[in-house]
């Protein structure tokens, strides 16, 4: 395909641009193996129709790598095990790694006890949370993971953006059909998708971001220019958005012991929650140990 | 979890409507779809991230192949 004045969609074979950027990843810093990871991470999301978490994330993560904001050697440990929950400290590590093995041992912990078992991880940058789920729901599994964002999204009503975008995926397995497996923002866009936007010179559907002054917006530059995103359900009902949102928060970055709400800065501090739960026809009951860390924290935090 | 699955998909569909999805699969079919061509369609702002990081950092350039138009 020859290169012309519109600036086409190009064609990559999907090996090569795996290992393009694998050897990006290296060069920052990271492992052989930390930087295929991360490769085959952007490739995934590129591949099923994410853009936003795809080969484009590469720009930002070189920028935290670059500035320290992310770590390219995390060492990650234990911060606190019981015999249904587990607690990693990320050292703001980034990537399929730390996740991938809090899901594990969440899989490995629930088949074992024939019931649920729950993992947070702070400080790392999750991306995506569909292939934690994904890994749950292949081994038979309910999967669900979570994770707190820097803030972007306001309360209904409000101008100060005190929630991320804060997305959650399940995993169901199935017997003929695949896995389903849900990832979604609990906002209208993610950030992504509307920096995609903005790169590309497109606009948004109107109220997907809102301008500085609080209004409805379909410029992404206007959310670039101190705006915020929209709760999923704005316009009618942007309080179940706002409220799963706060949830989520709560989950991954209060209980892991990470930032929440206004706290967690752009890459850092992040926190998240794993959980894999066994299931045989019956609905699995959620309910996690260790919940009093929802209790406690708030207080600590003053 | 299949019969579920086979309800959703089975109702009834509102016109130009071809067929009713489950969450994921739409991405999942777009993902085997293209693991069998094996390539990736990149945006021209994803290309040029990946070229000019590449460059900047001395990693490997992607190549981009002609296969006509993109998927």
């Amino acid at each position: 395909m020859a290169s012309d004045h519109s600036d086409p969609t190009r064609l990559a074979p999907i090996g090569d641009v795996r290992r393009c950027l694998a050897g990006a990843f290296e060069r920052l810093g990271l492992t052989v193996h930390d930087a295929d990871a991360l490769a085959e991470l952007l490739v995934d999301s590129e591949l099923r129709g994410h853009p936003g978490h795809g080969v484009a994330a590469l720009g930002i993560l070189a920028g935290f790598y670059g500035d320290g904001t992310l770590n390219p050697r995390p060492r990650v440990r234990v911060v606190g095990e019981t015999e249904g929950a587990l607690l990693l400290d990320g050292d703001r590590g980034c990537g399929p790694g730390a996740p991938t093995d809090a899901m594990q041992w969440c899989v490995e912990r629930a088949r074992e006890r024939k019931g649920m078992a729950v993992a947070c991880v702070r400080d790392w940058q999750l991306l995506v949370c569909a292939p934690y789920a994904r890994i749950a729901a292949e081994a038979g599994l309910i999967g669900f993971a979570c994770t707190n964002f820097v803030a972007l999204v306001a309360p209904p009503g409000g101008r100060t953006a005190v929630l991320g975008t804060n997305p959650f995926a399940y995993g169901l397995p199935a017997g003929r059909h695949q896995p389903v497996v849900l990832d979604v923002a609990t906002t209208l866009s993610s950030m992504q998708q509307v920096r995609v936007a903005a790169d590309a010179g497109q606009q948004l559907p109107d109220g997907v971001v809102f301008d500085r002054a609080g209004r409805p917006s379909s410029d992404p530059e206007a959310f670039f220019a101190g705006g915020l995103l929209a709760p999923l359900g704005s316009p009618h009902a942007p309080h179940k958005g706002f409220g799963v949102a706060l949830f989520i928060d709560a989950l991954s970055g209060v209980l892991s012991g990470a930032g929440f709400a206004k706290d967690v800065a752009g890459g850092r501090h992040v926190g998240e929650l794993s959980l894999g739960a066994r299931c045989r026809g019956v609905p699995a009951t959620a309910g996690v140990r260790g919940a009093n860390g929802l209790t406690d924290r708030p207080d600590q935090a003053g | 979890m299949d019969s579920q699955i086979d309800q959703i998909k089975q109702g009834e569909r509102i016109a130009g409507v071809d067929e009713l999805l489950v969450p994921g699969e739409r991405g999942q079919r777009r993902h085997s779809d293209l693991t069998a061509r094996g390539v990736l369609p990149l945006a021209p702002a994803a290309w040029r991230t990946l070229t000019t990081t590449c460059k900047s950092l001395g990693a490997p350039l992607p190549v981009a192949v002609d296969e006509g138009a993109s998927g």
